[in-house]
């Protein structure tokens, strides 16, 4: 929802028109868009101003046109295929669907269902690690486009134990962040500790000299993994 | 989210830096780097990203990989937002990516 989508999809439309009246249709809906969920659509049936990054015409033939869209997530292209089909005056539907990218994950990387078998299979009963590093990946690849705030190793332990992330406790922040963007707080070795809500810019979590800097909505780390730093012992 | 700067550069080719606050090392004797996290943990801390063909529901398909790999805590992804606290997988398929918590 929060992260860009591309798809590539089959648009079928109900008139003879050329691919050129496509291509520029297509060029028309890219950028700024305003859609209406479909009637039969997981959300509410209120305007939407969705983003087109880009679109690209593959292939044509007769009536159907193969092509790929970047868009921002919650971008229906069912109703995209419809409304280039009332733009074009013949009318359109969208035929066949394909996602291929997901924000970070992309087609290209994915596995086939048979192979997560195939492979968790000889590990389990020989233990063999072969290709298991392949298929699973760290839960930090799905949060790669996700702003990111590097904490200190002493600031770990009581973010896990349920305390907000204050801007003492921050090491490096990525730049962009605006106040109340979803953000990733993440170890100095780049391990996931919690997600939350960004208080302040990025600026400010580097100049600032007090604050809270997120607001932590999960906590995803376990607990002890890194030092009590804040119970106050010294050991 | 809605009112994000109008832009035709996709997320994903966004260029980002790093602004620096307090240059700190970290130390190697707890913790691990993400990609040396061994194969339990992995599973506990894991995404798939699977390609799911047409027929099958994401549903049909996460309980198949909750099977495969004998986890319980299989779930279906989507949105980041959702990710939870304990063991999350992700993966991504024609019509949906799941995770799993």
């Amino acid at each position: 929802m929060h992260s860009g989508k591309e798809y590539v999809c089959v648009l079928k439309v109900h008139g003879d028109v050329g691919e050129e009246a496509v291509r520029s249709a297509l060029k028309l809906f890219t950028g700024r868009i305003y859609q209406v969920p479909p009637v039969r659509s997981a959300v509410a049936r209120k305007v939407r101003a969705r983003t087109i990054y880009r679109t690209e015409l593959i292939e044509n033939s007769g009536r159907s046109f193969l092509f790929k869209v970047s868009c921002s997530g919650g971008t229906y292209v069912r109703k995209l295929c419809y409304d280039i089909g009332l733009y074009l005056g013949c009318g359109g539907h969208m035929q066949e669907l394909r996602r291929i990218r997901a924000g970070p994950l992309t087609e290209q990387q994915s596995h086939p269902l048979l192979d997560c078998y195939e492979t968790f299979k000889q590990f389990r009963e020989t233990g063999s690690k072969n290709g298991i590093r392949e298929i699973i990946r760290p839960i930090e690849e799905a949060l790669a486009l996700t702003p990111r705030i590097h904490v200190l190793d002493s600031a770990v332990d009581a973010i896990c134990h349920g305390a907000y992330l204050a801007v003492g406790g921050i090491s490096k922040v990525e730049t962009g962040i605006n106040k109340g963007d979803f953000v990733a707080v993440l170890t100095l070795k780049g391990e996931v500790v919690a997600l939350g809500v960004a208080e302040m810019n990025s600026e400010d979590m580097t100049a600032s000299p007090h604050g809270i800097a997120v607001d932590i909505q999960r906590v995803v780390m376990k607990r002890g993994l890194y030092p009590a730093v804040w119970k106050g012992r010294s050991d | 989210m809605s009112d994000e700067i109008e832009s035709t550069v996709p997320p994903w080719e966004e260029k980002k830096q790093t602004l620096l606050r307090l240059e700190a090392d970290t130390d190697y004797s707890y913790g691990l780097r993400p990609e040396s996290r061994e194969i339990n943990e992995l599973i506990r801390l894991g995404i798939i990203n699977l390609d799911k063909h047409r027929g099958p529901t994401s549903h049909d398909v996460a309980s198949t990989v909750r099977k495969i790999l004998g986890v319980e805590r299989v779930g279906n992804g989507g949105t980041l937002a959702r990710i939870s606290g304990k063991s999350c997988r992700l993966r991504h398929s024609a019509t949906a990516d799941r995770r799993c918590y």
